[in-house]
């Protein structure tokens, strides 16, 4: 007798229960009102903020779901446009679980994991990344010869050859956009700034796979999360640090759903902090700037690492770091997850927009981050208003800069 | 042949409508796509659901007056929305038609800290309001439900708050209103029917037509814009609970009677064990933890001043009354945990209750309606023998609620300086199995013509299919009725304004 396995039935039947029982209190639009203090920035939902119609709340999903399910509704256009342009932030489900039981995140989940099984997506908007992790291993239709380029320089060793203790999951975004490599090279100069032994797997470094889950196609990613976790142990690394808030969350929470880790994940704001804290790295360098921090969600409201990145710029002389209302469990994503970014840009740039203007609300001169996906949407929301970076790239530069 | 027919002719109506709308508001804010209807299909209630024809969302008076123009001409029903949090049914388009989503109207217009009033729009929520109003030492009204719903629906709905025995229901907040009637004029009231006066006029001028639109459930016409009152924040507040453990509620109410007639508390509620264990605790299993150590009844009343002084005269003053009625001061380690919800907006806390217990495999029985305190007890008496008859025996093993079925939950607010109150009864029938619902029903049946004969009164008569408290009392109300009835033939004779929801049987 075969297992029982996710794959036997509709998605939708594992949700149904939370479809037919939302409460439709609301709360999944808002922000905990207990931190509400800007009247401006009240919403946490980037598409039903910006479409407005209930279906593009979590509210609505829920309808959609309950109308999928019982054969009132069927697929159209404007159903998996309700259903794609949620970027899976989880905003919606950390209000929700506040008051409830309920999962919203999940529905959403499987709203999208139905449409893949019933061949009503990916979408064309998303097909180009599915065909360029088939054919380079990458969202990015990079060749796999150019996944270290960014590393030319340093003395990385290479894990594929030889055993680290530490091994640093790069990640696509961080090897192949050019805008991002900054703070993974600044990550690997501080790592070995502090003495660890580390390394990373170049060439042989594979996708997480992170965008084909969140855009909804479970069985691809089982397949490739099973690969990624046999090659992962083979490397017989203790530790694995993952700088992408996209690899870390799935490393972190979902590889372990496929087989046993045999090493521990971690993110780089969290050894970075270690690092500081075991005085191995000095922040010294004074950075006289007025900084406010963006959680990305799959490094906060995912993984609860909202304390870390924090601790980190806190650290630097002479940093201000200011808050924006919209923080930790109740950040306002940056518009660029589940596949927004690539499927519809414009709601992706109208998110970005909207940070931005949180940012500038409380006289940020710059918007920092933990993730590159975030860093490379709001540099694109910003236009140069305010410089976004990397927290990485901030401790860099007052760690490793001479002073003087 | 026929049917087929007029479904030809009713769809081309809904094609022609949908471009009338389209040009009104644009083609981005109207849709009759199935996967956006359905979003409109359901509320808090457990009404039938059903979706409607078109959705549109206007964002001006002016661009509301054109539509209900449209569909009167159309003879669409419309059904208004502000946040979509209704309890009673009432966001359910339940004829179809015109779904008149308001959440573009989302600004705070004005908000004056000297008169201390408020003008909002109908997708301002309580959250939103108190974000403003608290920057001038300032504060609306904590309603019973999620700070996510619509501030001027609840108040046009007589939410009770748990400031209202001081401050009154959420009617008794409201200054001056704007409505869009069912032809697609616009009516002010109050201080807006003469432009410039201020806020001067709470009712009328002359006999007070705003009145006439008060709990109505959007069947007279659409309110775009509100006037309502702020109250101001005490500079100090504290919170003293007193309890009873006896299961007659005659106590508590006698208790509770005595504090609103002497208004020594901002906010006085009467909460038994099972919602304060729901309310304090983090989740579902902290609140089975804690509630056999919590007594029967609690009636927590936030005290407030301008100093600690005058908090500590409050106090004894309540802690007098309590002597003189029996309650006990409750110990120190409840009040610690009471004092986690004060500032005051952390009462929404409890609030959230709500959502966190509703539609557990089925939702709740939920009865609330107003009565004289002292008719409390008997009321909520034969209420528990009536669900202990209706639920014994229930297969529990299958329901996933917070209480035992034959359990009812219960909570009671003084109005009126403790003239009368309003109570709300719970009970929780197991409505994932068959049986259980129609036990519910049953129970139901029974519950209605039990609380008008102890007294009860149910001042929000809504008239869905489930919910239906008004249909119950409407043969008692005589005059009043046929009157009612009357006014919406005159203000709205085509019948298009979210129709059948106020329990007026010639609808």
């Amino acid at each position: 007798m075969g297992s029982f396995t996710r794959n036997q039935f509709d998605p939708l039947l594992q949700v149904a229960k939370d479809a037919y029982r939302c409460g439709k209190c609301m709360l999944c639009k808002y922000i905990d009102h207990n931190e509400m203090s800007d009247i401006r920035f009240l919403n946490i939902c980037p598409p039903g903020t910006r479409y407005q119609f209930e279906a593009y709340f979590a509210s609505g999903k829920q309808e959609i779901a309950r109308g999928l399910l019982q054969g009132d509704i069927d697929y159209t256009d404007r159903l998996l446009h309700a259903i794609f342009t949620c970027t899976l932030c989880g905003g919606c489900q950390a209000v929700c679980s506040v008051a409830g039981d309920k999962n919203p995140l999940k529905t959403i989940v499987a709203l999208r994991e139905k449409a893949v099984r019933d061949g009503m997506a990916p979408l064309p908007g998303h097909q180009a990344i599915f065909t360029s992790i088939e054919n380079y291993d990458n969202p990015w239709q990079q060749p796999r010869a150019r996944r270290d380029a960014w590393a030319r320089k340093l003395k990385v060793k290479d894990a594929s050859r030889e055993k680290v203790e530490t091994l640093l999951f790069v990640g696509c975004t961080y090897a192949y956009n050019a805008a991002a490599q900054t703070a993974v090279r600044d990550l690997a100069r501080l790592m070995s700034a502090a003495g660890l032994d580390f390394g990373i797997l170049g060439r042989e470094e594979p996708c997480c796979a992170s965008p084909i889950l969140r855009i909804g196609d479970f069985e691809t990613f089982r397949k490739r999360a099973e690969a990624n976790l046999r090659l992962l142990n083979s490397t017989g690394a203790a530790r694995v640090v993952a700088p992408c808030a996209g690899c870390y969350s799935v490393l972190k929470e979902e590889y372990p759903d496929f087989g046993e880790e045999d090493f521990e994940v971690i993110s780089a704001v969290e050894l970075l902090e270690e690092l500081v804290e075991e005085e191995r790295l000095k922040p010294r360098h004074r950075l006289a700037r007025r900084v406010t921090y963006h959680d990305p969600c799959h490094l906060g409201r995912y993984c609860e690492v909202y304390d870390a990145p924090r601790n980190l710029l806190a650290a630097i002389p002479g940093l201000e770091l200011t808050e924006m209302p919209r923080r930790r469990e109740n950040s306002w994503c940056c518009g660029s997850g589940g596949g927004v970014k690539t499927a519809f840009p414009e709601l992706a740039l109208w998110a970005a927009e909207t940070r931005v203007r949180e940012a500038e609300s409380v006289g940020a001169e710059v918007l920092a981050s933990a993730c590159p996906w975030c860093e490379s949407n709001l540099r694109d929301g910003s236009r140069d208003r305010l410089e976004v970076t990397s927290v990485l790239t901030l401790l860099a530069e007052s760690v490793l800069r001479e002073v003087g | 042949m026929a049917v087929r027919k007029v479904e030809r002719s009713r769809e081309r109506l809904y094609e022609e409508a949908l471009a009338g709308l389209q040009a009104i508001v644009g083609e981005e804010w109207v849709s009759n796509d199935p996967a956006i209807l359905i979003g409109y299909s359901r509320d808090q209630s457990l009404e039938i659901a059903h979706k409607p024809n078109l959705v549109v969302l206007p964002e001006s008076t002016e661009q509301v007056s054109e539509v209900i123009r449209l569909a009167n001409r159309y003879g669409m029903a419309v059904t208004p929305w502000s946040t979509g949090g209704n309890t009673g049914g009432g966001c359910i388009p339940q004829r179809g038609g015109i779904l008149l989503d308001l959440r573009r109207m989302d600004r705070i217009l004005e908000l004056d800290p000297l008169n201390m009033t408020v003008r909002i729009q109908p997708n301002v929520t309580f959250g939103k309001c108190y974000v403003e109003a608290e920057k001038h030492g300032l504060r609306n009204a904590n309603p019973s439900a999620p700070a996510s719903v619509s501030m001027l629906a609840n108040y046009l709905d007589k939410g009770v708050f748990q400031v209202s025995n001081r401050y009154g229901v959420g009617t008794d907040s409201i200054l001056g209103m704007t409505v869009v009637l069912a032809d697609g004029s616009v009516v002010r009231t109050g201080c807006d029917a003469y432009p410039g006066v201020g806020h001067v006029c709470a009712e009328g001028p002359g006999p007070d037509l705003g009145g006439i639109f008060h709990a109505s459930m959007g069947i007279f016409g659409v309110v775009t814009e509100m006037v309502c009152q702020l109250y101001p924040i005490p500079r100090c507040e504290d919170v003293q609970s007193c309890e009873f453990e006896e299961e007659d509620m005659e106590g508590p109410a006698a208790y509770l009677r005595e504090l609103a007639r002497e208004d020594c508390a901002i906010e006085t509620i009467l909460f038994g064990d099972g919602y304060l264990a729901l309310g304090v605790s983090e989740n579902q299993d902290a609140a089975e933890v804690l509630r056999p150590s919590l007594p029967r009844h609690n009636c927590i009343a936030f005290i407030g001043g301008e100093d600690q002084e005058e908090v500590d005269i409050r106090r004894r003053q309540l802690l007098r009354i309590a002597a003189r009625t029996g309650a006990t001061p409750s110990a120190e380690a409840l009040h610690e945990m009471l004092k986690d919800l004060l500032p005051w907006r952390r009462v929404f806390k409890i609030i959230q209750v709500t959502p966190r217990i509703e539609r557990f495999s089925g939702m709740f029985e939920l009865f609330w309606f107003n009565i004289e305190m002292d008719k409390a007890g008997e009321v909520h008496r034969r209420f528990t023998q009536l669900a202990r008859r209706n639920f014994k025996d229930t297969d529990e093993s299958k329901s996933e609620l917070p209480f035992p079925p034959e359990e009812v939950t219960f909570y009671l607010q003084p109005l009126e300086f403790g003239r009368t109150g309003m109570l709300e009864l719970d009970a929780f029938p197991n409505q994932a199995e068959p049986e259980g619902v129609k036990r519910g029903l049953k129970m139901a049946a029974e519950a209605i013509p039990l609380i008008l004969d102890c007294g009860g009164l149910f001042d929000r008569p809504y008239g869905g299919v489930n919910s239906g408290f008004g249909w119950a009392q409407t043969p008692r109300l005589g005059t009043y009725y046929e009157l009612l009835k009357q006014f919406k033939a005159t203000l709205d004779p085509r019948n298009i304004m979210n129709p059948g929801r106020l329990a007026l049987p010639s609808e």
